[in-house]
């Protein structure tokens, strides 16, 4: 919770450039991941049911085409069939047929004595039904179908049938590895679309912001220009206004003070005049005191004579 | 600076990914495993699928007989590098899976070292993909396929000359020497026939020329009828044959008998004396391309003396033949890649011994055996022969 807290704190300081890149990124890897399992689950139900169904359908067909030569013991005919087979289909390893006494009549193996493929190939010689198993062959996983080979509800024999698991494998994880590719692909479409979607989105809150900055610096003349009509764009606009109505209350402030001072100095004047017309009156009034004092002195002498 | 190392990152991993394709290889017989299979002190094993019996039961005993006859010789002078060579031969009846089953007999029950002298087209090319999984050396075909000589096989070793070069030789003489342009094609319906089939056109085109009609019939069968009909019809001036000597022989003199008379051509694999002897009265305006001299020759070509000598040694019975002669020539060869190959065999030293064959003179003068990494065929030479008398001769006008 306490880390949750850190992350949270982390992302909200970062530059919101930043954040929508990080945010778009999360969504597109979360939809990657689950883009991955519903594959997984996909090629682990559905797909590999169909090609088990598709192996037993071409081993079945393998039968199919090897009963006339089973009916009549025709090893030869068996033994060339089945080295086409393997000729033709690179996945399969081994292809034998046993007859009812459990003894191989014809396989399509170049390196193994009929002894060892006992070992190696059947397994329920009890079976009268036609069974699919993973096993191992000379090494190699393999993907084992037996089929008993019926003709009028008698057994004639089995034919063991073996694919080799890691080509089954190989196209599997050629599908995973191409949907990773895809979904990689889709990442770094994803990282650039990003980029440039941040980039359309934010380039026009920066130069908001960095006029913003200039008008608070005093340059009241610049103008954004709305190029979208979204919330940014009215945003823009609504700047613009505030710019505009800033420009002219500045305009008017400047006229404001350009009258006050005006009005200053003819006040100044006006004072200056009041000073010297107080200063005149005082020099006057101080004359009629000096007058009055010289009156008053002359009167006195004139008593006093 | 960190946008672009994320872009990196994510390239990076996006490559290291997709670098990681799951590649599997099929199980492949590992070499080291088998390379002296049929190596033993004192013996080596090889082994061969051939028509012993049936419709071109001869063609494989005769084969055989030549090649046993100078095999014979050798154990009985001491073998090879003190090996004596032992051949152990299945009859597959000219029938191509009998063939498969044999090869896969010889390779994984007998243990042999390498495979020798195969006979037949259908027969041998069921076998390439066998022979390059089990990478073992099968030398001495009695077959001029092009599908064993292209694409070049590591392991396939041919000594006689290709369908291609005799068809080339015998088209080029009948145009350029007998003047002759209207050229239909009879031909076995397989790999055979449609190779031969193939040779034709593509030395009917060096002239601007098609084939006037084309027949065929099915191996195994005489029934050509339906394909002499309609190559009478086209009123060819040669017909070129690919086929095997009865169904090729009945057709010459059933062509005779309903005044059909043009020049037979028919190449090596026919088994030429069988074919001479179906044809009985026959045999004039027959020509057959031999990639190995004919006998009547003997004093132009050594080897022909030494053949006879071992051949009425070890098979008194018989008559020396071409088919024979070609298994006698395969023996030749075979030993001289063993010996050159040395003491110390396996089965790649032994194909980089026959690679090594330069000029190797077995006893046909202006024919000497020459392999390399990029020929894997001995011998080019052609030879035009007709019947006279009841043997075989070379044509007086490429003499």
């Amino acid at each position: 919770m306490k880390n949750i807290k850190k992350i949270k704190a982390k992302f909200i300081t970062l530059p919101l450039r930043r954040k929508i890149i990080i945010s778009i990124m999360l969504v597109a890897v979360l939809l990657i991941f689950i883009a991955w399992i519903s594959m997984e689950f996909i090629i682990s139900h559905n797909l590999i049911n169909e090609i088990n169904n598709a192996k037993l359908a071409n081993a079945k067909d393998i039968a199919e085409r090897s009963r006339d030569f089973i009916l009549t013991k025709d090893a030869a005919k068996l033994t060339e069939l089945y080295f086409d087979e393997k000729e033709q289909k690179e996945d399969i390893a081994y292809i034998v047929f046993y007859d009812e006494k459990g003894k191989i009549v014809a396989h399509n193996l170049l390196d193994s004595k009929k002894e060892d493929l006992h070992r190696h190939v059947w397994t329920d010689k009890s079976s009268r039904s036609s069974i699919i198993s993973f096993r191992r062959f000379m090494d190699k996983p393999v993907w084992a179908i037996d089929i008993p080979i019926i003709e009028e509800n008698v057994y004639i024999g089995t034919l063991c049938i073996g694919f080799y698991k890691e080509y089954i494998d190989v196209v599997l994880n050629r599908i995973r590895l191409l949907a990773i590719g895809l979904l990689c692909i889709g990442a770094i479409i994803t990282f650039f679309l990003s980029l440039f979607l941040t980039r359309i989105i934010v380039e026009p809150i920066e130069k908001i912001a960095e006029t913003a900055r200039k008008i608070g610096k005093g340059e009241l003349k610049i103008r954004i220009k709305a190029q979208t009509k979204d919330e940014i764009g009215m945003l823009a606009e609504e700047f613009n206004n505030m710019a505009k109505n800033l420009q002219e209350r500045d305009r008017k402030l400047t006229e404001s003070a350009k009258e006050i001072k005006i009005s200053s100095k003819k006040l100044s004047n006006r004072v200056d005049e009041l000073e010297r017309f107080h200063r005149l009156i005082v020099g006057r009034e101080i004359k009629m005191i000096e007058l009055k004092k010289e009156i008053k002195r002359l009167k006195s002498k004139r008593e006093n004579e | 600076m960190k946008s672009r190392n994320i872009i990196i990152i994510t390239i990076v991993l996006m490559i290291l990914l997709l670098l990681l394709v799951l590649r599997t290889e099929r199980r492949e017989i590992r070499e080291e495993d088998s390379l002296r299979n049929g190596i033993y002190e004192n013996e080596m094993v090889i082994g061969s699928s051939s028509a012993l019996t049936g419709h071109a039961g001869y063609l494989g005993t005769q084969t055989l007989h030549g090649a046993l006859a100078y095999i014979n010789y050798i154990n009985e002078n001491g073998g090879v590098h003190g090996r004596n060579i032992t051949l152990i031969s299945y009859d597959d009846q000219y029938d191509p899976p009998q063939t498969v089953y044999n090869t896969q007999k010889l390779i994984i029950e007998d243990n042999v070292f390498l495979l020798f002298n195969y006979v037949g087209t259908p027969t041998s090319v069921k076998v390439i993909k066998m022979v390059e999984e089990a990478r073992i050396p099968l030398i001495g075909l009695f077959t001029g396929a092009h599908a064993l000589r292209e694409p070049l096989s590591r392991y396939i070793i041919n000594i006689r000359a290709s369908y291609y070069q005799e068809t080339e030789k015998i088209i080029d003489y009948m145009i350029n020497e007998l003047g002759i342009k209207d050229i239909a094609v009879f031909y076995q319906y397989d790999a055979y026939g449609f190779d031969g089939l193939r040779g034709v056109d593509i030395a009917l085109n060096k002239y601007g020329l098609h084939s006037v009609a084309t027949g065929s019939y099915l191996r195994g069968t005489l029934s050509i009828e339906n394909a002499l009909e309609k190559i009478k019809n086209s009123g060819a001036e040669a017909v070129v044959m690919i086929g095997t000597y009865n169904p090729l022989a009945k057709f010459v003199k059933l062509a005779r008998s309903r005044g059909f008379d043009p020049y037979f051509h028919s190449v090596s694999f026919v088994g030429p004396y069988e074919f001479a002897a179906g044809l009985g009265n026959e045999t004039d305006k027959v020509f057959v391309t031999q990639v190995v001299p004919p006998y009547i020759e003997k004093k132009n070509f050594p080897v022909l003396d030494e053949y006879e000598q071992l051949l009425s040694k070890y098979y008194p019975d018989d008559m020396p033949n071409f088919v024979s002669l070609e298994g006698f020539i395969n023996a030749k060869v075979l030993v001289e890649g063993l010996r050159r190959a040395g003491g110390d065999i396996d089965r790649r030293k032994f194909i980089d011994a026959l690679e090594s064959i330069e000029s190797f003179d077995i006893g046909i003068p202006d024919s000497l055996v020459t392999f390399s990494k990029t020929d894997h065929q001995g011998m080019d030479n052609v030879f035009i022969t007709e019947i006279e008398e009841g043997k075989f001769v070379l044509t007086k006008q490429v003499k």
